[in-house]
C-alpha cells in the first residue's frame, strides 16, 4: 500500500510514519511531501492509495489539498485522513463534509492510528 | 481567551505532547526563579488568531535540551541532529502544543481561530515579551523548557 503523508515539519511526518508502522502497517511505502502542492503531485503519480495530511502548510494548505483531491475522480479511491493542529471544529467539520474519512488532532498515538485505520479497514 | 483552567490546561497540553512524541515524563518545575539559564536556547513563536483577538504562543527550549529531545523523537532514524532539524523539532512540539491547549477548557473560544506557521530561530537572550501566562516544566526531572502564552 503507497501512503502520501504531508506536513511541512520532517519530524511530523517521521512521528506520523512510525505511528502507522506501530500501529501494524508494517509493508506501507511512505511517499513525503512538505506542501500541499507536493502531496497532490505524488498522488497523481504514485496512485497512492492514502493520503494522510496537515492543514497547515505554505503554498496549498490541507484544506485546499483535500478539496482538489475529493474534486479529481481519478483519486476518487484516495483514503483521506487529517492529521492537524489546527484543527477548530468548525474547520475540522467542514474537512469531513468534504470527504474526508477521518480527522485526528496531534499529537497522534500508535493507538490511535491503529484504531483509524481499524475503522477505514485498512487494518 | 485565557481563563482560570489555562495553566492546568497548557500544563496538560505540554504533558501530553512530550509523552506521546518523546516518551518523557513531563513535571512542572517548582522551583521556577532557581531555574536553568541556558546562553543558547531554541525559541518558536505561533501566533493564534481568534475572532476576538490574538494569542501569542511562545515555546523556548536550551539549545543542549533541544537536542536530546529532538534526538529522542528521531530515534536512531536519522544519524546527526543539525540546526534545521532542531528547529523543525522545536517548531512542531510547538505546534502540537498550541493546538491541543486551543482544543482544551483552558481556552474560552468555541469560534474558528487559526493557527500561523511556528517563528523559530536559534539565539542567545531571554527575552520574549510581555506575557499572560507563563509555565515551566522539567521532562525527566532535569530538562527545563519554558512555555509562554500572551493575549494581544
Amino acid at each position: 500500500m503507497k501512503i502520501v503523508v504531508a506536513d511541512d515539519s520532517v519530524l511530523a511526518r517521521t512521528f506520523i510514519i512510525k505511528c502507522i508502522e506501530m500501529a501494524g502497517l508494517v509493508d506501507a511505502e511512505f511517499l513525503q511531501a512538505e506542501n500541499g502542492l507536493v502531496a497532490y503531485d505524488k498522488l497523481q503519480e504514485s496512485k497512492a492509495e492514502m493520503l494522510v495530511t496537515d492543514l497547515n502548510m505554505p503554498q496549498v494548505s490541507g484544506d485546499e489539498l483535500v478539496k482538489k483531491v475529493m474534486e479529481n475522480p481519478e483519486l476518487s479511491h484516495v483514503r483521506v485522513v487529517v492529521v492537524s493542529s489546527a484543527g477548530d471544529p468548525v474547520r475540522l467539520n467542514a474537512l469531513i463534509d468534504a470527504g474526508a474519512a477521518a480527522v485526528l488532532p496531534k499529537p497522534v498515538s500508535p493507538a490511535v492510528m491503529a484504531e483509524c485505520l481499524e475503522q477505514l479497514e485498512i487494518l | 481567551m485565557l481563563n482560570e483552567k489555562s495553566r492546568e490546561a497548557l500544563l496538560a497540553a505540554v504533558m501530553e505532547t512530550l509523552e506521546t512524541m518523546a516518551f518523557f515524563e513531563v513535571t512542572e518545575n517548582d522551583d521556577f526563579e532557581q531555574s536553568y539559564v541556558e546562553d543558547s536556547a531554541v525559541w518558536s513563536e505561533i501566533v493564534i488568531q481568534g475572532q476576538n483577538g490574538k494569542l501569542r504562543m511562545v515555546l523556548s527550549i536550551p539549545e543542549v535540551f533541544a537536542r536530546e529531545i529532538t534526538a529522542q523523537v528521531y530515534a536512531d532514524s536519522v544519524p546527526v541532529i543539525n540546526n534545521e532539524l532542531l528547529l523543525d523539532s522545536v517548531a512542531e512540539l510547538n505546534n502540537t502544543i498550541s493546538g491541543s491547549f486551543m482544543l482544551s477548557e483552558g481556552v474560552n473560544t468555541k469560534d474558528h481561530y487559526t493557527l500561523s506557521l511556528p517563528q523559530t530561530v536559534l539565539k542567545t537572550g531571554s527575552d520574549c515579551g510581555p506575557t499572560s501566562l507563563k509555565l515551566q516544566c522539567l521532562l525527566d526531572g532535569r530538562m527545563v523548557i519554558s512555555i509562554m502564552c500572551c493575549e494581544q
